[in-house]
Parts: C-alpha cells; structure tokens; sequence
C-alpha cells in the first residue's frame, strides 16, 4: 500500500493521506496510543512502513518523541485521541516549547459537527495548547491534510524550533479525498537579520576580559564545531548553561563548566567579572543569570541567536546578530591578547574544581555519576546519551558527568518536567540504535512515567537505569532546609516501593546497592548488560546540591556547602 | 509608570489566529486597553491594539512578528500621553 508518493489523482481517506505525508515527510518512528477519535488514523497505520511505538501513557509519548527528536535533530512525532488522550500530552508539548524542541504532535479530535458541543471526549485541545506551541492546525477539510502535514514539519524545524500541533477531527480523517499537491501554503519571510557584525568584530577586539556564554541554541542551530572552532582561535574563557553542556571539552583549561544556579564557582566569577559577554544561542534564563540586574554587571553584550524576539528580551544587546550561529561565530572569530584573563579564569578554574573526597563509606552520588560517566566513556567511546530527571540527581548529573556533544545529554531544562527521563530515554534508544542509553532518575521523578518500563520489555530495549533513591523529593527538600527555616513539607518518601521488585515486576533485571565499594562493580555490571537493566542505589537523604545560588540573589553570592 | 502604546498588525484570517495574538500580548505582560480590527486586504485583517504595560514593547512587536499568521507589525508610537498606574 505504502509506496510513499503523493500523486494529485490517488483518492485516499484523510486518514490514509496523514500516514502518507509522514512517510514522505521521512518519519520512521512515531509514539503514541490510540482511541475514539484517532482511530482511523490507527486503521491506517496497519501496512504502513511507519514503525509505531505503544507507550503506556500519552506523556510518555510525547517526552519520548522528545528524546528521539533531541538525540537524532529531526522532528519527533506523537499521536493520541481526543479529550483525555490530548491532555496527556500536554506537558511534553510544554516542554517542547520551552526547550525548543522540534515536534509535532498529532491528535484526534470528535467529528467536526460534534464540535462545540461537549461531546464524548471532546476538549479544545488547540485552544488549550495556544500559549505552548510554535504553531497549531485545526485540520477541517481532508483535501488539506497533506499540505498541514508538510507545513508543520516545516514550522517545527525553521529558525527556533518548536512543537506544532495537528488537530484531526473523525469526519476529516474517514472522508475519501484526492489530496492537494502539497506545496507550502505561506513561505515564511526570513527572520530580520539585525546584523552588528561589525560593531560586535569591534567590541571583542577591544575587550580584556571576554567570557563566551553558550546555550543550547548552539545545538539547535548545528553551530557545535562552529562553537569549537570560535573557542580555538579566540581562546576566551567559556561558561555553558546547562542546555549547552557537551559543546566544549570540560577538560580544556578555557573551559570554565555550566553557570549558574548550580554551576561552577569559576564559571559565575569568569562572567560577574567580565567586561564582554558572546552570548551564543542563550537567553539570559533565570536559573543561569541568577538575580538579572546583577549579573555580569561589568560586561558589554554580544548576542547571537536565531530567534529575533531573544534580542534584549532580558538584557540589552550591545552588538546583536540575528541568523545563522554558525556563520556569525565564524564571522566573528579572531585570536586575542588577553593572557592576563587567560590566567585569572585558570585560576578560579582550579581553585572551584570539583571534589570527589567525601568522608564515609555509603555511596557518594557526585562521584558515582563521575565514575559511570568515565565507565561508559572507556567502554563505549563516544557513543553514549545519558537522559536525567528532575531534581538534585539532575544538577549533579550537569555537574559530574561529562558528554561529547550537546545531544548526548537530555534534560528538561526549560520546563524541568519530572518523569522526563525514561521516556526520553526511549525516544534517544529509537533514534540511535547504535548509542548506548542510560537514565539517571531519582526516586521521586520515576514514579511519575514508570510505566515506560513497560515499553522498554515490550519492545526490548536496552535502557540503563541509575535510580538514585533518597528517600525523598530532594531538591524540595534541599529549598526547605536552606530557604524555608527547615520546616519540612510533604518531601518524604521513605515508604517508597520496592524499586527492585518493581523493575523485575515489569521483567526488567535490577540489582541494589547502599554502600560505595559497590558503586565499581554495580556500574560495571549495569554497563555490561546486554538488556534493560536498572541499578536501585541508596544514597544519604541529607545530602545537598551544592554550591548554590540562593534564589534571587547574584551569582555573586554563590554559597559552598555548609559545615555538616 | 505604566506607558500606553499602539500596535497595528496585520494578520491572516485563520482559525485562532487573533487569539493566539491577544494570548501572546497579555502574557508577555501587556494589558490591552482597546482593540479595534478591520479587514484589510482579502483573508487579512488590520487590528489595532492600544496597549498598556511597564514593559519594553520592542520585544513584544518581535515575538508577534514570529506569529505564523501574522503578516507585519507597525507600532505607530504612543497612541495617547503616557498613563500612570
Ligand atoms: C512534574 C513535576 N512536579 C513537581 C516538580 C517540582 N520538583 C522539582 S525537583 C522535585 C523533587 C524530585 O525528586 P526526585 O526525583 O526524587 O529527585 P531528587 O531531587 O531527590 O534527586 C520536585 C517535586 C517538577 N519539577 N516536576
Ligand atoms: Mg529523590
């Protein structure tokens, strides 16, 4: 049936038209999970060459097809039926929007003469949506399926990339329909190139103390060796939001670590001091700016992105480029004087380097991710993608893990969604069979798609799962402790499941361990496996992300940890 | 102080496409003090936002231009002396 091509006399239902444009659009892999209203596109599916992923829950469709967009750059596709099924996906297509990923999302929607009526699982779900997608379609005739479809691919990858949502009413997927040839309905003009390259050419020449700060754009934009090959030749200290990690080697000496709330010492001293900010793909977010009118307050800005509404959005914009990164950092790059900053930054580098030497002999979380990410480096090189939830777990994963690119290391940064990471752990499984895949996940944050396990026997998987259990939501924790005079509020999980049988429960092998003469063995056992395999690892409940920016304070104030 | 400006926007005539507008414009922080919309040319319409807000409109007009139905966006300055709130 499925021979890909879209021919202007083919009569085909809605429906049937919707699988053929994913075909054409390239789409490989889709996730998602069936219903009422989606249920002629599911009809349509059998034959397809589309494979189809049954998740457990509609979130964990769209966080996976996250992962898979994250991990492979292309666009991540999930479906679901209306009312229940669509507000399921809500929260991926949020965080979708708030990292800028690009997906579409495809939902079923009751028979348009029903609309507007409360029908039988009817939401307004494009309506629900508006303020979190990049674009959205009520598709309301079928002739316009194939045209929707190439536009939304279209939309989800220009410029910032995002979530698009497709809206199928049952009447416009069933009706036998000759397809629009699908041509572009409205070519988007390009975005105004605000171009101060020379102004910014004049700026980096003059300053004495330039830091490069650069975000996750970086990726989006394909400019990493761009990135690599502007931090060669200017060799100006560089920070890295938490997006950005994996763009530059943290073992190079002009390679400061993430800034931050949670970031490195050196990093938030190197821009507070600064006289020059090359802002690369970065947006001033809060958790990396600290207090905004007190960060880097000494510095002019450059600013470089894609999206021209990012331009003094937050902070003015001494020089701003708008358009390609990679062609702008190009652009930019020339060799400094500045070997007095050269050598303050080491300075601070060194001094705020990570420590591994914590006293006591139960397990060391900081130094366990440190040695599960140097494990996996010696087995599989390169070839690895580590996905995280949220919580203390994640900070110390951007803290002590180390990764080769920017899509090695998926985390919810802008919507800090927890459940994220096992379903994106799947999504980055699907898209790069030849990567090893690990999840680190807190006790807390698993619960909350654990029924992914699931999709990881169903389709035999190979996912590793480091589930760092403190017995507690962590990191809330950690707030009340610090911010809230230790009046501890609904943060203890001390009646957890057994997380052992429950990973065996769901024919997933798992093993525990509580104490770090272990930690070697465990991880090595845990890389070596050849199937899904999660490793229950019992860590102190009282132990802090540190050192930490307090909430609306500088990043100038960043406090160590505190004498135990 | 709070300064009342005015927007014109020039927006295609698709389905959500004036509430996508107005979502956008009250969650960047910017009150909508008076509306007026016309049809311009065939499938456009010219609305015409006075808008209040503390805040910066320069962004503002840029993330409407990102608006995928939008067409263009022309501020005409401030449409009355600046109020105070
Ligand atoms: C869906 C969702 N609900 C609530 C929060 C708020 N939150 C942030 S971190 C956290 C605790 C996470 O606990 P756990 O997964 O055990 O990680 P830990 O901090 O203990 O490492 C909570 C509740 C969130 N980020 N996401
Ligand atoms: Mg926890």
């Amino acid at each position: 049936m499925a021979d890909g091509s879209i021919r202007k006399g083919t009569r085909l239902s809605g429906a049937a038209w919707l699988i053929r444009a994913l075909e054409e659009e390239g789409v490989e892999t889709l996730f998602g999970y069936p219903g009422g209203a989606i249920m002629p596109v599911y009809d349509a599916l059998v034959g397809s060459r589309l494979r189809h992923v049954l998740v457990r829950h509609e979130q964990g469709a769209a966080l996976a097809a996250i992962g898979y967009a994250r991990a492979s750059g292309k666009v991540g596709v999930c479906m679901a039926t209306s009312g229940p099924g669509a507000t399921n996906l809500v929260t991926g297509i949020a965080d979708a929007f708030l990292d800028s990923v690009p997906l579409l999302v495809i939902t079923g929607q009751v028979p348009t003469t029903l609309m507007g009526t409360d029908a039988f699982q009817e939401v307004d779900v494009f309506g629900i949506t508006l303020p979190i997608v990049k674009h959205s379609f009520l598709v309301r005739r079928p002739e316009d399926i194939v045209a929707t479809v190439r536009e939304a691919f279209a939309i989800a990858r220009e410029g910032r990339p995002g979530p698009v949502l497709i809206d199928l009413p049952k009447d416009v997927a069933v009706a036998m329909v000759e397809a629009d040839p699908p041509t572009r309905i409205e070519r988007r003009p390009a975005p105004p190139s605000v171009s101060g390259l020379a102004r910014a050419r004049a700026l980096l020449a003059a300053s004495e103390r330039p830091v490069i700060y650069a975000g996750g754009g970086v990726g989006m934009a394909g400019a990493e060796d761009a990135l690599r090959r502007f931090h060669a030749t200017t060799r100006a200290p560089a920070v890295l939001t938490l997006k950005a990690l994996g763009a530059l080697d943290p073992d190079d000496p002009m390679v400061l670590g993430m800034l931050g709330m949670h970031g490195n010492q050196g990093a938030n001293h190197a821009v507070q001091e600064a006289d020059l900010l090359i802002v690369a793909g970065a947006r001033f977010d809060d958790r990396a700016t600290g207090r905004l009118a007190t960060f880097a307050p000494k510095a002019r800005v450059i600013h470089l992105d894609a999206d021209p509404a990012e331009i003094g959005k937050l902070r003015e914009a001494d020089a701003a480029i708008c358009g390609d990164l990679a062609r702008a950092l190009d652009a930019l790059a020339q060799p400094l004087a500045i070997d007095p900053w050269r050598a303050r930054c080491a300075a601070w580098r060194a001094e705020h380097a990570w420590r591994y030497d914590a006293p006591g002999t139960d397990v060391y979380a900081p130094l366990l991710l440190k040695q599960l990410s140097e494990k996996a480096r010696a087995r599989f090189g390169e070839r690895t993608v580590i996905t995280c939830d949220v919580g203390q777990h994640q900070m110390w994963v951007a803290q002590h893990c180390r990764f080769p690119r920017i899509s090695a290391h998926l985390t919810s940064g802008g919507l800090g969604t927890m459940g994220f990471g096992l379903p994106a752990a799947i999504g980055a499984r699907f898209a790069r069979p030849d990567c090893e895949v690990i999840c680190v996940s807190g006790d807390g944050s698993i619960m909350m798609n654990v029924q992914e396990l699931a999709t990881l026997h169903r389709y035999g998987l190979k996912v590793k799962i480091v589930l760092l259990d403190n017995s507690a939501l962590g990191m809330v924790r950690q707030w009340q402790e610090l911010f809230f005079a230790e009046r501890y509020s609904e943060v203890d999980l001390s009646d957890n499941p057994d997380f052992v049988e429950v990973a065996r429960a769901f024919r997933i092998p798992a093993i525990a361990i509580d104490r770090r003469d272990q930690v070697g063995p465990a991880l090595d056992a845990l890389l070596a496996a050849e199937t899904s395999m999660l490793l229950h690892v019992r860590i102190d409940p009282r132990a802090n992300v540190w050192p930490l920016v307090p909430p609306g304070k500088s990043n100038g104030e960043m406090i160590e940890r505190r004498a135990a | 102080m709070s300064e009342r400006r005015a927007l014109v926007v020039r927006l295609r005539r698709t389905e959500g496409a004036l509430l996508r507008l107005l979502g956008l414009v009250q969650r960047r922080g910017f009150e909508i003090a008076d509306i007026a919309t016309a049809p311009a040319e065939a499938g456009v319409w010219r609305v015409r936002l006075e808008l209040e807000s503390v805040r910066d409109p320069g962004p503002l007009a840029r993330q409407i231009e990102k608006l995928y139905d939008v067409v263009a966006v022309d501020a005409v300055g401030s449409g009355s002396a600046p109020v105070t709130t």
